[in-house]
């Protein structure tokens, strides 16, 4: 017996050269998929691998070469994950080329933020985050705003009386960001070192939580629509550097009961546009000067409830009802606002939505629960503005099957719906182990509907879509695979032929993390 | 050694002859090889040490052999992804022939061996490895004492890898095959028990032998290249499925040390 006791430990003593692998003791934490540079984009934090796939179905990926991935966040061509460990880093992967560069941090951080260029990301604390090691001293007013050009990093204190950032909004042209917190918000220069403190705090010791922060497209507004106050909180900055400082303004409505959207207009800086409920009235739309002169502030009052507005291409605003999540019920109210003209129309959906609107160029769908259970209505609206009046054209459509989950074609303003149908007779292929006629047994089908048109193409895929999108010019469904699993098809070739599916996604290069030198 | 050389030769010629208890036996220590035969006179030649072959003990031998054997792999090589124990174990079946002794010198060995491995990987799926190979072997051994001898072998392999994984929510897997070559060479000792005789002359000459066996040696691998995996389906389904690309998982190597124990049966 003695050979047999010396196999089996020297069998076993290597569990311990394997044990610690993150593939084999964590869970898999996943990030993504996200659209960057064309490309279907995830970060597996569990393995600090970052792995994108093309429209043409070619997989890639890159290590992080750093360890424990707290947070991750998709620019326009590269993905940056903060990194803690013992070297914390905010580690960035150009997409596609897979150039992998750090910038050491000073500390950990747990959250982050990356402007739309790309260039600037802010990472902050986050308490409400589980962590997995023991939490050390962290100070929660410090955050580090990382210039990924010039490679550095900046420790920035914003020194609040608030514990727990929230969010972090950039300016269009990426000069200030502005740090949201529970009750105040610090507007930080991108590359200077002017900072404006707000706490937003009321005489009466009452504190303002920001709820939604938008900057004016010229950057020298913030507005804020927060819980404690029905008016538009607008925070003017003034100045630079050292010199930087802001006035706040209170822009109210009168009768207005309670603050539900912000909106601002590229081509009006001036002003903010936002939706009130009204004391009496159901709906007030408002466009605020917004240096708080009441003589610019033009109002109109709707019929019905809109909690949400949007605005179009042809300067017309929608509002509407729906909600912010699919599943979600909302209002079936729609409106438009000329803005040009102060023309108003309104109407009502067939019914209440069930998720966000789909909006581009001058058209939106809504999503509707169907009086059928397999079936989905939609409604198609075009804003359109003749020489007396706004027109706003309702179209229903009806689907067969429950959608999932919808996008936008901005390219050529189609919306891309995701929808669960019945696997049987539908033109899917069979799934070995789950034989036609079990119950559930559904697949997936993207329809394309027509904004102008209304004309429907629809392809069957093979499985239940889970998000659908559009890269380019094609569109990309994910199914439910934990690994990453896609179907891409070509808008301008809608059929099964034309699709091409890649499953495991995630696998890419899982034999590679230790032998190819990754980790 | 030569206490258990007798104990050896005592226990197997009861084991052979009903009338030994009853016959006047001279005992004498002599090569597991021979024995005396129980109703012929005692044996006038000179004992024989155990390495001291005689010629009549040469022949061709055949053999069929079963063995257990462990790959372990470097620390690199990311076997821990599929293996909880960090090693591959499987197990090897195949035959034997020595041209010329079978307990001495040169003999060759063709055979198969299939090992599988499982793992659950980043909590969420399983990871399989299985390992076919056919495999063949050239084996020098010399004796050391009559029943125990050392040999040194060389293995050439071709294998095939099947990875697979397979998510616990979901109810497919995604997998590939892929070939790898190897080479080996080990060193081992091995436990002769002869189990069968030949009558010669006023002896019995063993024609029959359990080997066991233990070898520890190092193998180095091609590496298996799993680069096409792909969903398990089959691709001749009434609709057609969608055509699907595959992902590159990567290459696995499993170069290491090898440990191989096993049993033979020479003939």
């Amino acid at each position: 017996m003695k050979p047999l006791h010396t196999f089996a430990l020297a069998n076993l003593a290597l569990v311990a050269c394997t044990g610690g692998d993150p593939a084999i003791t964590e869970p898999l934490v996943v990030s993504g998929p996200t659209v960057v540079a064309d490309h279907l984009v995830w970060v597996d934090h569990t393995t600090a691998r970052v792995v994108w796939v093309d429209v043409d179905t070619a997989v890639q990926a890159a290590a992080l070469e750093r360890e424990e991935v707290t947070s991750a966040v998709f620019g326009p061509d590269r993905v940056v994950a903060l990194t803690g460990g013992a070297r914390p880093a905010a580690v960035s992967v150009r997409i596609p080329g897979g150039e992998v560069e750090a910038v050491e941090l000073f500390a950990k951080f747990d959250r982050a933020f990356v402007a739309p260029s790309g260039r600037y990301v802010v990472a902050l604390h986050d308490a409400r985050l589980a962590r997995s090691t023991p939490l050390v001293a962290v100070n929660h007013n410090e955050i580090a705003v990382i210039d990924l050009v010039d490679r550095t990093a900046t420790r920035v204190a914003l020194d609040t009386e608030s514990t727990s950032p929230r969010n972090v909004i950039f300016s269009s042209d990426e000069t200030r960001a502005a740090v949201v917190l529970d009750a105040a918000v610090v507007v930080v220069e991108l590359g200077g070192e002017g900072i404006v403190r707000v706490p937003l705090k009321l005489p009466n010791g009452d504190r303002l939580t920001p709820e939604q922060v938008v900057f004016a497209p010229d950057s020298e507004y913030l507005f804020l629509r927060t819980s404690g106050t029905p008016d538009v909180v607008a925070l003017e900055l003034l100045g630079q550097g050292a010199a930087a400082t802001g006035i706040l303004n209170f822009l109210a409505v009168p009768g207005a009961q309670r603050l539900l959207d912000l909106a601002v207009d590229e081509d009006d800086p001036d002003h903010v546009l936002a939706v009130f409920r009204g004391d009496e009235i159901p709906t007030i739309a408002a466009r605020l000067a917004a240096d708080g002169d009441v003589s610019r502030t033009r109002t109109v009052e709707l019929a019905g409830q809109a909690s949400r507005l949007e605005l179009l291409d042809n300067r017309t605003v929608l509002l509407h009802g729906s909600p912010d999540t699919i599943g979600s019920a909302g209002n079936a109210f729609v409106g438009g606002w000329d803005l040009e003209d102060d023309l108003v129309e309104q109407d009502n959906l067939a019914g209440p939505t069930m998720g966000p609107a789909a909006v581009g160029g001058t058209s939106a769908f809504f999503v509707h629960s169907a009086e059928s259970g397999n079936a989905t209505a939609l409604t198609a609206l075009a804003l359109r503005r003749d020489a007396l009046r706004l027109n706003v054209a309702l179209r229903p459509v009806v689907l067969g099957g429950i959608v999932r989950d919808y996008a936008f074609s901005s390219n050529d303003e189609r919306v891309v719906l995701g929808v669960d149908i019945v696997r049987e007779d539908s033109g899917a292929a069979p799934l070995p182990s789950r034989p036609y006629g079990e119950p559930n047994d559904t697949t997936g089908a993207i329809a394309v509907v027509d904004a102008e048109t209304l004309g429907i193409e629809t392809v069957v895929l093979d499985d239940s879509i889970q998000h659908v999108g559009v890269i380019g010019d094609r569109i990309y469904a994910t199914h439910g695979g934990a690994f990453g699993d896609v179907t891409f098809v070509p808008l301008a070739s809608i059929d099964r032929a034309s699709a091409r599916r890649v499953d495991g996604v995630l696998l890419t290069g899982l034999f590679d993390r230790i032998a190819g030198g990754e980790r | 050694m030569s206490a258990l050389g007798l104990f050896l030769l005592v226990s197997t010629s009861s084991a052979g002859l009903a009338s030994t208890s009853s016959t006047s036996v001279e005992v004498t220590p002599r090569p597991l090889s021979e024995r005396v035969r129980a109703d012929a006179a005692p044996a006038s030649s000179t004992p024989t040490l155990a390495f001291d072959r005689r010629p009549e003990d040469a022949g061709a031998a055949w053999g069929v052999y079963t063995r257990v054997a462990s790959q372990i792999p470097r620390g690199d090589s990311n076997i821990g992804t599929v293996s909880s124990v960090g090693a591959l174990v499987g197990f090897e079946v195949g035959a034997e022939y020595a041209p010329w002794s079978p307990v001495d010198g040169l003999s060759f060995e063709l055979g198969a061996s299939a090992g599988l491995q499982t793992r659950r990987i980043l909590q969420t799926a399983d990871a399989k490895l299985g390992v076919m190979a056919l495999q063949a072997s050239a084996v020098y051994r010399r004796p050391i004492w009559s029943f125990f001898g050392a040999y040194a072998r060389a293995t050439g392999a071709v294998n095939w890898g099947h990875f697979s994984v397979a998510e616990s929510q979901g109810d497919y897997e995604i997998d590939d095959v892929a070939v790898a070559f190897s080479a080996a060479g080990a060193l081992g000792a091995e436990l002769l028990v002869p189990v069968g005789y030949t009558a010669i002359e006023s002896l019995e000459r063993a024609d029959q032998w359990i080997s066991f066996h233990l070898e520890v040696g190092y193998a180095v691998y091609t590496p298996f290249d799993f680069d096409e995996m792909r969903r398990d389906l089959p691709n001749d389904s009434e609709p057609q499925r969608i055509a699907t690309s595959t992902v590159d998982a990567g290459s696995l190597r499993l170069d290491g040390v090898l440990w191989r124990m096993g049993a033979a049966f020479r003939f």
